[in-house]
């Protein structure tokens, strides 16, 4: 009974994968290509091309695909439920009646369609976080806002607000987990009662919780100041980006299959 | 009426790239009013064993058996609550567990948890506090202005207050000076008296041999070697482990005695200084 074990919405697996040693941006750029081209194309036969681009992928990126598919579990709940409610809430011609829940075909359509597209996404996404460390994607994010940083915006900033809070969501997982077996071998009881009673049962846990995350950014504050840190102005990095040829490619080969996909989808529209 | 522990098998993060065995079939016993210590290095699964101890990890099928007074851990089992009634556990670092607004409030979560009534509670608050050698002016106190050391006392009164038959400690020396290590030592020796078994949770040898009637020696996991202080300064001074010191009066007995000097292995300086000097004045 390991409370909050599983694999984190969100986790980074290193493996030796070419997708793995890609350029961050290259991968981010290709993600939006990708969820961009999962909103412009509405012939179903999309879901196909998007499942096989998806098996290719984690075929390069040596992790089983199971793992890939594991990773969209905690939204589910999610996609399901935005499954339910096209479908039982888009009108047109009736296929099933009972009381006053009807079914229409256009809303088995629409299900099954913003269900499969929501999937979609989050798979795409979920792959990103999976082959780049948040260090890589942080770096990324940062590099590909730095054009905007003359017009004031704080790309290095959220960068590093983004890597800190990355950085500390497994370490404050973990802490929390051993918080909860803390109170729990106290006896506390974190699962019964009412709604009330359940978030009274929380304090214990919460308390201490908020303690420890006010004491590290205390240390983590101290510690950048002690090592001068001054914001990202003439900041170098270690392990700085660098864009190859193979992420020229794997960008041009995204770009040009889904330019092909949105041409085609239109063409077939519109014949 | 023991704790038991049957070929226990742990493993994190079971079929993931991340997998790591944290414990290979590990066995152990002990009985109230004896003290056991569980002695590894870090990443040696101690505290995982620790924390089966008390029920909040159990085995899965097929991965062993634990059990505590006759209560069987079982994944589900309503028994599970009545293990961390009878053991208590206090984790490294206790202190952080700390939430309450007085030191009474702390003190009184666990008891009130299994049931104490309300009118019996300042007793056994006053009592735990009385065990820990803090006294009753801390009642109204709150917790989180007390010293590090006060912090870690209530911390540990508030385990006490629930009257366990068993007492784990992980790693409760971590971060104490020297003087507070003794004092520890001598209190939960005292609790040992009173009847209670104590599970002790260390890297730090010497304390280990001090204080246990038994030790149990992890690697990686894996049981190195288990038996009383004696058994473990013989096997350990043939085939040390890897990132666990002996202690230092050991390694010099040692020393003399692979120099061909006839002494006991000793971790006790006094004995060791009186078989030397009757050595020298004997020759």
């Amino acid at each position: 009974m390991k409370f909050l074990n599983h694999l984190t919405f969100g986790q980074f697996v290193p493996a030796p994968s070419i997708i793995h040693r890609l350029d961050p941006r290259c991968k981010i750029l290709g993600t939006m290509l990708l969820l961009t081209g999962i909103f412009l194309i509405k012939h179903p036969m999309a879901f196909g091309v998007w499942a096989l681009l998806l098996l290719v992928m984690t075929f390069f990126s040596k992790l089983p695909f199971s793992l890939v598919l594991r990773s969209v579990k905690p939204v589910m709940i999610l996609v399901v439920f935005t499954a339910l409610i096209h479908l039982f809430f888009t009108k047109g011609t009736p296929v099933f009646q009972w009381g006053i829940i009807s079914i229409t075909a256009e809303g088995i359509r629409m299900g099954a369609y913003m269900g499969l597209r929501l999937l979609f996404l989050v798979l795409f996404a979920c792959f990103l976080t999976l082959t780049t460390s948040p260090m890589e994607l942080s770096d990324g994010l940062e590099k590909l806002f730095s054009p905007l940083a003359p017009l004031g915006f704080p790309a290095h900033e959220l960068a590093m607000m983004m890597t800190i809070a990355l950085r500390f969501i497994p370490t404050l997982l973990d802490e929390t987990d051993r918080i909860m077996k803390a109170q729990l071998a106290r006896g506390a009881n974190l699962d019964k009662g009412n709604l009330w009673q359940r978030l009274r049962a929380m304090l214990p846990v919460l308390v201490p919780l908020f303690v420890i995350v006010f004491q590290r950014a205390d240390d983590l504050a101290t510690a950048m100041e002690a090592r001068c840190y001054r914001g990202g102005n003439g900041r170098t990095r270690f392990k700085p980006l660098c864009w190859k040829m193979r992420d020229s490619a794997a960008l041009i080969v995204l770009i040009l299959t889904i330019g092909l996909l949105i041409y085609i989808d239109r063409r077939v529209i519109v014949l | 009426m023991s704790i038991i522990v049957k070929n226990l098998t742990h493993i994190y993060h079971p079929s993931t790239p991340l997998e790591t065995v944290a414990l290979k079939d590990v066995n152990l016993r002990t009985e109230k009013g004896q003290w056991l210590s569980i002695v590894g290095h870090t990443g040696s699964g101690k505290s995982t064993l620790a924390q089966y101890l008390n029920a909040l990890l159990v085995p899965e099928a097929g991965r062993g058996e634990v059990s505590v007074e006759n209560y069987l851990s079982r994944p589900g089992s309503s028994q599970l609550r009545s293990i961390r009634h009878t053991v208590g556990l206090v984790f490294q670092y206790p202190e952080q567990q700390l939430f309450a607004e007085t030191v009474f409030e702390e003190v009184a979560f666990a008891p009130r948890n299994w049931g104490v009534a309300e009118k019996d509670l300042e007793e056994v608050v006053k009592g735990a506090l009385r065990e820990v050698g803090l006294s009753e002016s801390f009642l109204d106190r709150n917790p989180f202005q007390l010293s590090g050391g006060e912090k870690r006392r209530i911390a540990l009164a508030s385990v006490l207050a629930a009257n366990p038959a068993y007492l784990v400690l992980d790693e409760p020396t971590a971060g104490l000076d020297a003087t507070g290590r003794k004092d520890l030592v001598k209190l939960l020796l005292s609790q040992k008296e009173k009847g209670r078994g104590i599970v002790f949770v260390t890297h730090d040898l010497e304390i280990a041999l001090t204080a246990s009637d038994s030790i149990l020696v992890l690697e990686g996991g894996k049981e190195v070697v288990q038996g009383d202080p004696e058994k473990i300064v013989q096997a350990l001074s043939q085939n040390p482990v890897r990132g666990l010191c002996l202690p230092e009066v050991l390694e010099l007995a040692v020393l003399l005695e692979q120099g061909g000097w006839k002494v006991p292995l000793t971790w006790n300086q006094r004995k060791l200084f009186q078989s030397i000097v009757k050595r020298v004045r004997k020759s």
